[in-house]
């Protein structure tokens, strides 16, 4: 028989058991070690015109750029299939059928809230609060691997260029006849600085809002780029493809410039789509 | 042909499961009628399935991974339960009293539409085994429960929102003294399913720990003046621990350099409450304290959480009242710092907003918003009896009810913005021998930026009218009028709902809202749109199976205050429900 004191000591043991722990407020943030970004980053910043809080996360991300300027790429998508998007208003849409396709591989439904992140092609929605830890986390770790774009033939009336990519490889995936491995190259065509409308935190309409990098095309028939096969294990970078692509883009019923666009390319391991490299070159690299 | 045969492999599982699970029904059912089960044990069970086969394209729902997509022509929710029971007579050394068992599959492989991504799965969802003594219960498994008003600890399933987030673990509760309880419980929480990866089990947890205690002392029950006076003095206090391993999370602060957080390992919640019945008045506070929680959903803010919560009510025949007031801030408690959705919330905050039934009045339901609130709510209800001049032949009910929540400012006090206004006023009567009239006006505004995230804030002006003509128990008929104004948003709509239902048994039900725009003529999506349903269903012993078609609206489906989005859906619904 249980002695009805023991119950009421257990019971007062068991509160004191379940701790909490209590940081104090000088000691909330501790000092990262210094240390020089080993490899690029690809953040994908899924927005929308009706979300109000995407502003927000617009601003971390070119915040993020600022920090890392040589080793960040940061491509908005618009997807369609995302209630935070308009569609219906001509003024008003940035949607492209690419950004759709992109959105459901990462599992995007109609109600996936907005701002969320992916980070380096790799399924997982993060919040833009976590956007900091994970791009730091990325251009950190070496991934063994470069791309690299050269623009030519641009022709600025026909809004037409050619990209030419190669890359280099370290990887034991060496298919043994032909001493060549398969990569799957990505080339993205992005606008930038494009002024347009969009829903700020107030709940205002800011018809004058800067958006940045917004997905507009891939220049491949395929949205999962092409594959080639690169001579790897060498030290020079080996020639993997060539586009030659006219824009025909309007963004938000706007005819832009060449100089607003430019070519993400993304170098990815085919077998596990993990991201090797990304870079981004502007298809005009003067100012106008 | 791979793609043909996982279609078809998926099928017959899905299909296998199915059976299976209405076979247990089946079992259960034939076990009463024909075996003889000793009296001690009961043996009970329920089955719950929800079809939709969509006639428009949902491909933008799709949540399965890309590399197993299959053709979206069935979505389906199932729910298979079964749970024994054994009461035990007589004296023992443990005073031991009783055993149950109770366990539930889920065949959610292709789920309805707007749940999480990961709530796709199917498994054993849930498992318990249940000791119980005179002077307590064990229980080990997966286990709900709840401290008070759920401040700090509310662990439940609603299957409308997709929510399950028991424990696995175990509970203890004790009953030491007459007018003392004391409940103690931990485990790790359940996170949807991890069936697509190496665990052979089929559910998922968060990787933390969560454990709590509850002490309750009803001062009344040692008081025999309070016994007397009819009084019940009951106090209490809980206290919720979880513990979640140190992250790595990177933060650029004011100085521009970068950081990492330096994030607490054990969070604690604690909780004291007080409430106070007699004579039909009650009276309830509460307030609950969070510590410092770094998480996703509050931007890795360190400030403390608290909700303090008031209520007075009255009722005796024919009159009552209830006002209650709540403000809380910061007071969302997860399990996982990282988790945001519906999964992995470990209390629940009330909404203080009426939970309408009606189509149009619960277009625009109020979501509890975790960052902090203001909240009222009242209501006041009476009844003048029959042959009165109010209540004429048979009586009639007169309720008012008002919720109003608004955001937090800068002082304690403050309250800024306007969230959420309903005032709505009730009349129910029984016209005449047969019929019954329920009519209803109300006001509501709604800040739709801050609770869906964007949008503008919506007045609007409601009406409605049920009539119910039930001349004897074989034949009812209902038919329900609705009409809401507003200047903006969609605009105007109309509801109309005819529903016969004969000898208790089958019920045809139509229905359509409609909208009819805005007044000031900008047209909008649903402008000129119809949703429609036409359903029919039958209902024998514990047997319910509906089918129909239907095209229902894009909104918040609510309960408590916690709201799913559901995307438009259209296509026929069969529905089946056995519980045993």
């Amino acid at each position: 028989m249980f002695n009805r004191i023991t119950h009421i000591i257990l019971g007062t043991i068991l509160l004191l058991l379940a701790g909490c722990q209590v940081i104090p407020e000088n000691e909330r943030l501790l000092p990262l070690p210094m240390q020089e970004p080993q490899s690029n980053a690809l953040l994908i910043d899924f927005t929308g015109f009706l979300c109000v809080n995407c502003p927000t996360a617009a601003a971390e991300a070119q915040r993020l750029q600022t920090d890392y300027p040589d080793n960040l790429v940061v491509v908005a998508m618009h997807p369609a299939d995302n209630h935070f998007t308009q569609t219906t208003i001509a003024g008003y849409d940035y949607t492209c059928p690419e950004a759709n396709i992109y959105y459901s591989f990462f599992g995007g439904t109609s109600t996936t809230p907005f701002p969320t992140g992916v980070i380096d092609m790799q399924p997982g929605w993060r919040s833009y609060t976590e956007w900091a830890t994970a791009v730091r986390a990325s251009v950190m770790q070496p991934k063994g691997g470069l791309l690299f774009l050269q623009i030519t033939n641009v022709n600025e009336a026909e809004r037409s260029f050619t990209v030419s990519t190669s890359a280099i490889w370290e990887n034991n995936n060496v298919n043994p006849l032909t001493n060549e491995t398969d990569v799957e190259i990505l080339l993205w065509l992005v606008a930038d600085s494009v002024q347009g409308a969009q829903m700020m935190p107030d709940g205002s309409t800011n018809l004058a809002y800067t958006h940045r990098h917004m997905l507009r095309a891939c220049l491949t028939d395929d949205p999962w780029g092409m594959f080639n096969g690169i001579v790897t294990n060498t030290t020079e970078p080996c020639a993997a493809g060539l586009v030659h692509y006219q824009v025909q883009d309007t963004v938000g019923g706007q005819v832009l410039p060449l100089a607003h666009y430019s070519v993400v390319g993304i170098l990815l391991d085919p077998a596990s789509k993990k991201l090797i490299d990304v870079q981004q070159t502007k298809i005009i690299t003067k100012t106008e | 042909m791979k793609a043909v045969l996982h279609i078809l492999r998926t099928r017959l599982h899905r299909l296998c499961v199915l059976i299976g699970a209405m076979s247990m029904t089946g079992v259960g059912a034939w076990a009463q009628d024909t075996l003889s089960v000793p009296a001690a044990w009961t043996v009970s069970g329920a089955v719950q399935h929800s079809s939709l086969f969509p006639t428009t394209d949902v491909s933008g729902d799709r949540t399965a991974p890309r590399a197993s997509w299959a053709p979206i022509d069935h979505l389906s929710n199932t729910y298979a339960d079964v749970g024994v029971r054994y009461e035990h007579h007589g004296d023992n050394p443990l005073q031991f009293t009783g055993f149950s068992a109770a366990t539930r599959a889920e065949l959610l492989q292709w789920p309805l539409l707007g749940y999480d991504a990961d709530f796709r799965g199917y498994g054993i969802s849930h498992l318990h085994a249940s000791a119980d003594f005179r002077w307590g219960s064990v229980t080990v498994g997966d286990v709900y429960g709840q401290f008070g008003s759920g401040l700090i600890l509310r662990l439940y399933e609603e299957r409308s929102l997709g929510v399950d987030n028991s424990l696995r673990g175990g509970k203890l509760e004790l009953r030491p003294y007459k007018g003392v309880s004391l409940e103690a419980l931990g485990g790790k929480q359940r996170r949807y399913w991890n069936c697509y990866t190496d665990h052979a089990w089929g559910w998922n947890y968060s990787q933390d720990a969560i454990m709590g205690t509850d002490l309750e002392l009803e001062i009344s029950r040692w008081s025999a003046r309070m016994q007397d006076a009819g009084a019940n003095l009951t106090i209490g206090g809980s206290f919720v621990s979880k513990y979640q391993a140190f992250d790595t999370i990177v933060t650029q602060a004011s100085d521009g350099n970068y950081y990492y957080y330096n994030l607490p390992e054990r969070v604690g919640a604690g909780d004291i409450r007080a409430s106070f019945a007699m004579k039909g008045w009650n009276a309830l506070i509460e307030y609950a304290y969070k510590a410092n929680d770094p998480i996703v959903e509050n931007a890795f803010s360190y400030r403390h959480g608290d909700a303090l919560l008031a209520s007075l009510s009255y009722s005796k025949k024919g009159f009552s009242f209830i006002v209650q007031a709540k403000r809380s801030e910061n007071m969302s408690f997860r399990s996982d710092r990282k988790l945001t959705g519906t999964a992995g919330q470990i209390n629940h905050l009330p909404a203080f907003a009426y939970q309408h039934t009606y189509a149009l009045p619960a277009m625009d339901q109020y979501a509890t918003q975790m960052d902090g609130e203001w909240a009222f709510q009242g209501e006041i209800c009476y009844t003048w009896k029959r042959r009165t001049p109010m209540g004429g032949k048979y009586g009639t009910t007169l309720r008012l009810n008002g919720s109003h929540v608004r955001g937090l400012g800068k002082r304690w006090v403050d309250m800024p913005d306007e969230y959420y206004t309903d005032v709505h006023l009730e009349l129910n009567k029984r016209a005449a021998k047969d019929w019954y009239i329920n009519a209803m006006l109300m006001y509501q505004t709604y800040n739709k930026a801050v609770i869906e995230g964007h949008g503008e804030i919506i007045r609007s002006g409601i009406g409605v009218l049920d009539v119910k003509w039930a001349t004897n128990h074989n034949v009812q008929m209902r038919a329900e009028l609705q009409y809401l104004f507003t200047p903006n948003d969609a605009g105007q709509w109309i509801f109309a709902l005819y529903e016969l239902s004969l000898f208790k048994q089958l019920m045809i039900s139509l229905s359509d809202q409609y909208c009819i725009g805005r007044p000031d003529g900008i047209l909008t999506e649903e402008h000129g749109q119809h949703y429609f349903s036409a359903l029919v269903t039958w209902q024998k012993n514990a047997h319910r199976l509906s089918a129909g078609y239907s095209k229902t609206r894009a909104g918040f489906n609510c309960t408590g205050g916690v709201c799913r989005y559901v995307p438009q859906e259209e296509g026929v619904v069969v529905t089946y429900d056995f519980t045993w």
